[in-house]
């Protein structure tokens, strides 16, 4: 620590050299972004001809147009959204972990050889699998509901996850376990008693994840789902995009992308300590 | 009346067998300790009465009932598990609770049995509290009112003080002899590695070697008569010193031999036997006391010295270098070099046949010839 510090004082020029080079890439990752928000406040016509930010140009007519632009306010469609995330989460956390518990805990006939099937899912590309299972949705009549997108979440089909909660699973004491057997548990109420509780940090990862992707996703809900009134947030921005006429608002498009990432920004906001730890506990002790 | 008996019960994890063939009964409010080295089975026969652990065959009696395939919870059975095993997202209430709550017991008499614990392990202040906002011996407190609270007629302990301090190790073995004088009626069977432990605590101690049982006695007797050379080096701390003899059989009475030389005043019963065999001489390292050169069992030149206040031990160097164990009384000034003559009683000395079996006690020291 101390020789660091040493150097910084030794040499400011060397110093101020390193951070004026961090900032400059900064800058540059997060440019994209920067320019979508400064877009967002400025009226259409200048977007792609003013690159800078000009406050005299301030305007948010892109938020009070967008958000009634598509027939119905933007909210229906971030209520959408929140809908599938709601149930895609709540999927997760009981189908995963009750999985990851069995293969963790329990012992069963070709348990590792099942395990090992898991984990290759893992490696499977989404796209081998979309086509079966949209026949298999069609054939049942499922296609245009928010079936196919959550029915999936409790049946435990995200690998990663259950890898994640096995490991952790993996790292709390037997002896707990027992314990509770000895304190007359069956297995449902040792897992539901203690495993789950006690898996908390690993399940505030699972619920962030699932949260993510799914408010995410854009490609199996633009398979999915038909209707516009069904449609969630990143199929509605899609929208604003009107590839035959070349007419598309771009200006609106941003606004809405902004207010699509809020709740991102608020849950990272929230959980951010959580997610550090989280990340940090995996697999440690409860 | 017999609480728990095992009968034949055999153990093993593939074609290993780590319990072989165990019979023990014991009675009901016994306090019984099991001890023994590092991996012979001590944990594994506990989980076995417990129910945490298969029987490959024999039969485990628990009252009258054959227990081997009630699960755990219904064996009437508490176990204190070495590593506390504490519910870490419950309070301290809620550990002492859950079992009660699993079992539907109605919430004033769960709240009489928590208080009632609480109160007899000094947890009433800490109800509140997360495990691991407590101290180890405060959660070793927790571990054992939850199995006071579920009332049970047998608590099992595997090792419970192994994670604590030495001066609290001290301070919860004079509570759990508390503990065991309140509950009268509960039967304890301990694991444990410490001595004194087994010693002060114990009712009957089983001393188990390779997954047998190799003596089952009151503490004193085991310190007093063991029945082989491994409980006898077992038992006792520092251990028991073991000096290769000759026995001479003579139908009657045993003479021993130590290089040539016969040990005039040594005799032992020899149970019909006669010849001549290799075995083993005995003697406790506190039984030893300095005496002259003609009358000394044993000369040897001191190697170590280890002053302990109350104590101080010597270690000495025979020539036929085999290291001998003396333990004095207070403080001794003892000069490395120096060579001593070491007798003892007659009555304090055991002798080990070839395959190990102590030999009878003499029946009568005779005099000094
Ligand atoms: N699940 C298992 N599979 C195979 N062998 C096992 C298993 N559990 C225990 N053993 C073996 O059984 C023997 C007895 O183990 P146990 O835990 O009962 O020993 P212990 O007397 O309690 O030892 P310690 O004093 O170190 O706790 C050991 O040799 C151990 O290696
Ligand atoms: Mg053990």
């Amino acid at each position: 620590m101390s020789t660091i510090t040493d150097i910084n004082t030794a040499f400011p020029i060397r110093r101020l050299i390193r951070v004026g080079l961090l900032a400059a890439v900064a800058l540059l990752m997060s440019y994209p972004l920067l320019w979508l928000v400064s877009s967002s406040f400025k009226p259409e016509s200048i977007i792609f001809s003013d690159a800078g930010f000009d406050l005299n140009h301030f305007t948010l007519q892109n938020y009070i147009e967008g958000w009634n632009k598509l027939g119905m306010p933007f909210g229906v469609f971030m209520l959408n959204s929140a809908f599938i995330c709601l149930l895609a989460i709540v999927g997760n956390l009981f189908s995963c972990s009750l999985a990851a518990y069995a293969f963790a805990r329990l012992q069963f006939p070709f348990s590792r050889t099942a395990f090992a099937i898991m984990l290759v899912t893992l490696m499977l590309p989404m796209h081998v699998t979309i086509l079966p299972q949209y026949i298999a949705f069609q054939s049942v009549g499922a296609v245009n509901t928010v079936l196919p997108l959550v029915l999936p979440k409790f049946f435990a089909v995200d690998a990663f996850f259950i890898f994640l909660l096995v490991q952790f699973i993996r790292g709390i004491p037997r002896d707990l376990d027992q314990a509770a057997e000895m304190d007359g548990c069956n297995k449902y109420q040792i897992f539901w008693y203690i495993i789950f509780p006690v898996c908390r940090p690993a399940l505030v990862l699972v619920a962030i994840f699932s949260f993510l992707w799914t408010w995410n996703d854009f490609f199996s809900q633009l398979i999915y789902l038909s209707s516009a009134e069904n449609y969630t947030a990143p199929l509605a921005l899609n929208l604003f995009i009107d590839a035959t006429s070349g007419e598309s608002a771009w200006g609106m498009l941003f606004a809405m992308s902004l207010i699509t990432l809020l709740p991102l920004f608020v849950l990272f906001m929230l959980f951010q300590r959580q997610l550090a730890e989280g990340i940090a506990t995996t697999g440690l002790k409860g | 009346m017999t609480a728990i008996s095992l009968k034949d019960i055999r153990k093993s994890y593939g074609s290993l067998e780590v319990i072989s063939s165990i019979d023990l009964d014991i009675e009901r409010g016994e306090f019984v300790v099991f001890v023994g080295p590092s991996g012979c089975g001590k944990s594994t026969l506990l989980r076995m009465i417990a129910g945490l652990e298969g029987i490959n065959s024999g039969d485990l009696m628990i009252g009258d009932v054959r227990a081997n395939d009630v699960p755990p919870s219904q064996r009437g059975i508490a176990m204190v598990f070495q590593s506390y095993a504490l519910y870490p997202h419950m309070d301290v209430h809620d550990n002492l609770a859950f079992s009660l709550k699993i079992a539907h017991v109605d919430k004033a008499e769960i709240d009489r049995r928590v208080r009632l614990a609480a109160e007899m392990l000094q947890l009433e202040p800490y109800l509140k509290r997360r495990p691991r906002q407590l101290s180890g011996g405060q959660r070793q407190r927790v571990a054992i009112g939850r199995a006071i609270v579920r009332e049970a007629e047998v608590f099992l302990f595997d090792e419970p003080l192994s994670n604590l301090d030495a001066a609290l190790r001290v301070a919860t073995r004079i509570e759990i002899a508390r503990l065991k004088e309140r509950l009268p009626d509960t039967t304890m069977i301990y694991v444990t590695h410490d001595q004194i432990e087994a010693m002060t605590l114990a009712d009957r101690i089983v001393v188990l070697n390779g997954g047998r049982i190799e003596q089952v006695g009151r503490p004193v007797e085991l310190y007093d008569s063991p029945r082989n050379v491994f409980v006898a080096g077992f038992i006792g701390s520092p251990a028991m010193n073991f000096l290769p003899v000759d026995l001479v059989f003579e139908g009657d009475v045993a003479r021993i031999e130590r290089s040539g030389k016969p040990l005039a005043l040594v005799r032992f019963a020899a149970g019909g036997r006669t010849g001549c065999e290799r075995g083993t001489l005995g003697i406790r390292p506190e039984h030893m006391r300095i005496g002259t050169a003609e009358q000394a069992l044993i000369s040897g030149p001191v190697d170590l010295v280890e002053h302990l206040g109350e104590v101080t031990i010597a270690y000495l160097r025979l020539s036929d270098d085999i290291s001998v164990t003396v333990k004095f009384e207070r403080t001794r000034d003892l000069k490395k070099g120096e060579v001593l003559h070491l007798t003892a009683d007659p009555a304090d000395l055991h002798a080990f046949d070839q395959s190990g079996l102590a030999l009878a006690r003499p029946g009568g020291v005779e005099a000094s010839a």
